[in-house]
Formats: structure tokens, C-alpha cells, sequence
């Protein structure tokens, strides 16, 4: 027969496990959240980050009709988000919208000398804190190396 | 009772040494823990600086081979056109200065430091590659992989030999000299760069008066000079500039020249070159020397150039004189050498050839 505090005890010993374990599991979370929260901007910032490239290098290699202007935008913002310059349904990044593709043309005269592309306004999701909006990045710049047709 | 006193003590001490157990395991884990969290981040920020060294690579490569589209053999200039790119990494706030451009002849060459070697000539150096390299700091994992990560990425450009176009090309064209009376025998074509050739030729049996074609009415005087404008259609200067005017042509391919009599003179070349800046300069040299009243190139236009006998052999370069010039006969203009399309500048007058840039890797 067991003496009534040995009892006693091991009851109380089952409890600490369950203390110590509520206490730590914020921790533990907190941990995977942050951890989840920052790999995944990450994931997406580069994900833009190639998006971007990619418009950045059609936008310097093909064609620009002075009198067709917002074709050529719209086609870059399309190559940006849906990797495509018709356009497409599904965008390569979840949540990018073609309004959040700024491009940006330089003239000297009227003659394109240089296009930049970037990304505003897009919400970087995260789970802790409020999204993260990017303003301006990614961005690259390149000089324009297609060809001008005149209006 | 010294049993009872002995097991007594002995399962105290086993509850002493089962309380902040968790606590232990926690602490342990934590190193694990904390490094893959670590994992997690540094190698996300190595993966973005990767993805932006990547992005100045693409445009430092493309940089470097259009400076050597503007100026053959000027390395120097290449390099420092390569690190012009506003680029930066760490989410865009650390400037990029490790970069190393090499040059080439081929895609598959050794790419060298300081060209020429192996008997080529500068200008034969038409591509170049570029490595960027970024040392990013590590938080978590700088016990394993020490203080920073080095970070590398490469991009090579080139100007590529163009075999066909897909429209776009001038709707006249000359024959080629290199089995008929050539001028330089280095060019594939015979031509000279600086001499001035025939464009349009006036019908079978009157002499041109453009340069050495002077009094020359060749074989097919009343065709040669109409090309790649379809069967039966006159496209409009326009509708040329933009590429679809008319038909793609590759080398090889039988000259297809319009012929239909009434046709030819709606084919207005002054329209084509008030598209330009400068549309006076008298010849090649005077418009690339006009810093006053720069041109933006539209008078430098590509054309089929045939054997005479209806094939196409190859693509030139031309420079186009000043409207005035023109009296509606023959079409004279200028040879200028080589062409990299889409580079930021005007053609250097010199060489030969059509190409294009692209980014090959």
C-alpha cells in the first residue's frame, strides 16, 4: 500500500508535465511562426524578383509603337504577372495584380532609351503582424534595346 | 521501515529528477530549433540575394555587348558599362561591386580577360559574361557557414548572326558585289563601307547614277530593288517600320521583287526618312558626328541584299541621304558595315554583318 503523499505527488508530477508544455507551446509556436512568416516572404520576394526580370527583359527587347504605348505597359505588366504577354489566368505569384506592375519608360526626344520595372502596392501576407506592402522593390532598370516605331 | 525510508527517498528523487524535464528537452531542442529556423531565413535572404545578383547579371551582360555593338573592341568600355546597372541587393539597399566581365568570340569560347588572343581581332569579341559575386552576412547560421555566404551569378550576352528577318526589312534591295566587280573583298558582299550603292534601280535599260553603280544597269534592271513586300502589295512605309509591311525572308530564299508597273512610286522613302531627327546630314559620318540635332537612326535601314540571280544572300546595312536628293529615279544610299539590332546607339560604321542581342544564359 502506497503512503498517502507518495500518492499525492505522482498526481502533482502528471500536472507539471502539462504546465511546463502550456508554458512553452507559445514559444514553440511563436518560433514556427516566425519562421514560417519570414521563409515565406522570402519565397515570394524572390519569386517577384524573377517576375520582375523577366518583364524587365521583354520590356528592353521587344518593340515600342509610340502610338500604342499603354498596349506595350499592359503587355510588360502581363509578362510580370502571368508570365505571358497576352495575359493569362493564373499570375505567378498568388495575389499579384497587373496594377501592382509599375513600368517606367525614359525618352530622350521621344526615343526610348531606358524601361524600369517594379513592384507597388503588393501585400506580402504574413501571419503575425500586418502584410508587409512593397513599395518600389523589386526593381530593375535596363536600358531599352528594342525597337522604336515612331507614331 | 529502513526499506520504506530507502524507497521513499529513492522515488523522490526520481520526481526531483523527472520535474523540468520538459523544460530540458525544450532547452535542447532549442538548438535545433532555432537552427532551422535559421535554415529558414539566412538561406531565404541567400536565395533573394541570389535572385537579385541574378537580375544585375541579366542587364549587366546585355550592357557590356551593347557597348560593344556601339564601339567593337572597347572592353574597357564594356566593363564599366556592365557596372552602370542601378541594381542593388539586400531587398534593394546594398550596392553590387564585385563584377567581372570576360569576352568571348563564341558561346563556347574561353571567355578571357584581356582580348584579343589566339590570332582574333577585337572586334571579332562579340559576347560577354558576367559573374557577380555578394558576400551575405549570416544571423543564425554563421556557427556553420561562418560570418557570410558567398553568393554568385552569371549572365552571358551576345550579339547573334541574324540568318532571316521576320519583316521589318527595307523594301528595296541591292545586288551583291562579290562576284561582280567587289570593292572589298573582305565584306561578303563586296561592298565598301562609306561607298554608295543602288537601292531602287530605274527600269531595264536606264543607267543609275548612285556611285559606283553609276552607268551600271545590270541583268534585271527592272525588278531589282522591290523585295519582301508580298505578291501584289505596295505596304506603306508604316506599316514597314513596324515589321509588318513585309514578308519574312531568310537567306536562301528566293528574291521575291514586286514588279507590278504603277506600284513602285507609292512606295514613298521621304516619308520614311522625316521619321528621322536629323534628316539633312549628307552622309554617315556628318550624322554621327550631329550632337546639335542628333537622328534616332531611322535613316539606317536593313535591306535583302541578292545575287542577281533571285536568292537572297544575306542582310546590310545603309544609311539613307537626305530627301532632297531623291528625284523619284534611283534610290542611292550608303553602306555603313555592320548592325547590332536593338543596340542603344548608333552603328559604328564599320565592319559587317547583321546581328541581334540576346541574353543567352
Amino acid at each position: 500500500m502506497q503512503p498517502i503523499n507518495q500518492k499525492r505527488n505522482k498526481n502533482n508530477q502528471a500536472g507539471n508535465a502539462v504546465i511546463e508544455f502550456a508554458m512553452l507551446i507559445p514559444i514553440l509556436v511563436a518560433m514556427f511562426m516566425g519562421t514560417w512568416s519570414y521563409g515565406c516572404a522570402y519565397y515570394i520576394y524572390a519569386q517577384l524578383e524573377s517576375a520582375v526580370r523577366s518583364g524587365t527583359r521583354y520590356a528592353a527587347l521587344t518593340t515600342y509603337d509610340a502610338t500604342s504605348s499603354v498596349a506595350y505597359q499592359m503587355a510588360i505588366q502581363n509578362i510580370v504577372v502571368y508570365g505571358n504577354p497576352g495575359g493569362g489566368a493564373q499570375p505567378v505569384v498568388a495575389g499579384l495584380q497587373p496594377s501592382n506592375v509599375n513600368v517606367y519608360v525614359q525618352f530622350s526626344g521621344s526615343i526610348p532609351t531606358s524601361v524600369s520595372v517594379s513592384i507597388s502596392g503588393y501585400k506580402i501576407p504574413g501571419m503575425f503582424v500586418s502584410p508587409a506592402t512593397l513599395i518600389n522593390k523589386p526593381a530593375l532598370q535596363s536600358p531599352f534595346m528594342g525597337f522604336y516605331l515612331p507614331s | 521501515m529502513q526499506l520504506n525510508a530507502k524507497s521513499s527517498c529513492r522515488h523522490s528523487l526520481h520526481v526531483d529528477s523527472r520535474r523540468g524535464y520538459i523544460m530540458l528537452m525544450f532547452s535542447l531542442s532549442l538548438v535545433l530549433l532555432l537552427g532551422l529556423s535559421g535554415l529558414a531565413i539566412d538561406v531565404g535572404r541567400t536565395y533573394v540575394a541570389k535572385s537579385e545578383a541574378q537580375s544585375f547579371a541579366d542587364v549587366a551582360a546585355l550592357n557590356a555587348v551593347a557597348q560593344l555593338a556601339l564601339a567593337p573592341g572597347a572592353f574597357a568600355a564594356a566593363r564599366n558599362a556592365a557596372k552602370q546597372s542601378p541594381k542593388k541587393w539586400n531587398f534593394g539597399s546594398s550596392a553590387i561591386t564585385d563584377v567581372v566581365t570576360t569576352f568571348g568570340t563564341s558561346p563556347t569560347d574561353s571567355f578571357i580577360d584581356s582580348p584579343p588572343s589566339g590570332g582574333y581581332q577585337p572586334s571579332d569579341y562579340r559576347f560577354a559574361l558576367v559573374t557577380v559575386h555578394i558576400k551575405v552576412p549570416m544571423y543564425l547560421l554563421s556557427s556553420i557557414s561562418g560570418p557570410t555566404a558567398a553568393v554568385a551569378a552569371q549572365a552571358m550576352a551576345g550579339q547573334m548572326v541574324k540568318t532571316g528577318l521576320q519583316g521589318g526589312e527595307f523594301p528595296f534591295s541591292p545586288f551583291s558585289r562579290k562576284n561582280a566587280s567587289p570593292e572589298d573583298l573582305s565584306d561578303p558582299f563586296g561592298f565598301k563601307v562609306g561607298n554608295t550603292y543602288t537601292l531602287r534601280w530605274e527600269p531595264s535599260g536606264n543607267s543609275t547614277s548612285c556611285g559606283t553603280d553609276q552607268g551600271n544597269v545590270g541583268s534585271n534592271g527592272s525588278f531589282r530593288g522591290y523585295c519582301c513586300t508580298g505578291a501584289s502589295n505596295v505596304p506603306s512605309i508604316r506599316d514597314v517600320l513596324s515589321g509588318g509591311g513585309t514578308v519574312p525572308v531568310r537567306v536562301g530564299d528566293p528574291f521575291g521583287p514586286l514588279e507590278a508597273p504603277g506600284q513602285k512610286d507609292t512606295i514613298n522613302i521621304q516619308d520614311w526618312i522625316n521619321y528621322d531627327t536629323d534628316t539633312v546630314s549628307p552622309d554617315y559620318a556628318t550624322y554621327r558626328a550631329n550632337t546639335t540635332h542628333p537622328g534616332n537612326g531611322k535613316r539606317i535601314v536593313t535591306v535583302v541584299v541578292n545575287d542577281d540571280e533571285r536568292t537572297v544572300v544575306g542582310f546590310a546595312t545603309f544609311f539613307l541621304f537626305p530627301a532632297s536628293q531623291y528625284q523619284g529615279k534611283n534610290y542611292c544610299a550608303q553602306y555603313i558595315g555592320s548592325q547590332v539590332q536593338g543596340a542603344p546607339g548608333l552603328p559604328p560604321g564599320s565592319g559587317s554583318g547583321l546581328y541581334r542581342l540576346k541574353l543567352l544564359r
